[in-house]
């Protein structure tokens, strides 16, 4: 599935690192969904657009849409 | 508040901690390793014996067990992917595993009239893999009904 993880992460200013622990997960998890290597369960997903304060369409785009 | 009410606090925060489950899962450990050097059946049955409530402690505190034994530092060691590579490769461990000691069981079962000696230890490697098969149907039964 596509994101935009990396781009909301740029837009404010976090590193891979900062933003995994404000999750609650580990830098490696950040990475495999910035690169599209791993779909995020819908919690952690919901967790993501929350923190960033968007709609979680907004950032996980369906590979259908 | 005196002394002895102090002393039962102390014991009862050693207890909620989890330095309680830490400290018997650490002395049990050890008395399978003292148990194996001596190769002393006593100590082991004595291992075993309080595997049992501490078997039962580990259940009633299964979901803080990950806190108990990696402490509660900001540092993340495992999250949900970490989990699902756990899981893809418990599975694929499992599968080989019981596909390799099938085919060594066969190959064993096939030469027993050239290598007789070797005939229990095919039985052995059968029984194994049908251990695992039960083990893995009745955990999957298990986490069907719970999901």
């Amino acid at each position: 599935m596509k994101n935009k993880v990396k781009v909301y992460r740029a837009i404010h200013d976090l590193t891979q690192e900062e933003l995994a622990k404000e999750l609650g997960v580990t830098r490696q998890t950040i990475i495999a969904i910035e690169k599209e290597k791993y779909d995020p369960s819908l919690i952690l997903a919901f967790k993501i657009s929350k923190f960033f304060k968007v709609k979680i369409e907004d950032i996980f785009i369906y590979p259908g849409d | 508040m005196s002394a002895k009410s102090g002393t039962i606090l102390k014991i009862l925060s050693i207890f909620e901690s989890g330095l309680f489950i830490k400290i018997v899962s650490a002395f049990i450990t050890g008395l399978w390793i003292v148990g194996l050097i001596l190769a002393n059946i006593y100590i082991i049955i004595l291992a075993i014996i309080l595997l049992i409530p501490l078997s039962t402690v580990l259940y009633i505190h299964r979901d803080n067990l990950g806190e108990i034994f990696q402490g509660d530092s900001d540092v993340v060691v495992e999250d949900e992917r970490t989990q699902l590579i756990n899981e893809k490769a418990a599975t694929m461990t499992l599968g080989i595993f019981i596909a390799v000691i099938i085919y060594a069981g066969i190959i064993i079962f096939a030469v027993r009239n050239s290598y007789p000696q070797f005939l229990q230890a095919g039985y052995t490697l059968f029984l194994a893999a049908l251990f695992c098969f039960i083990l893995y149907f009745t955990s999957r039964a298990y986490y069907t009904r719970k999901y």
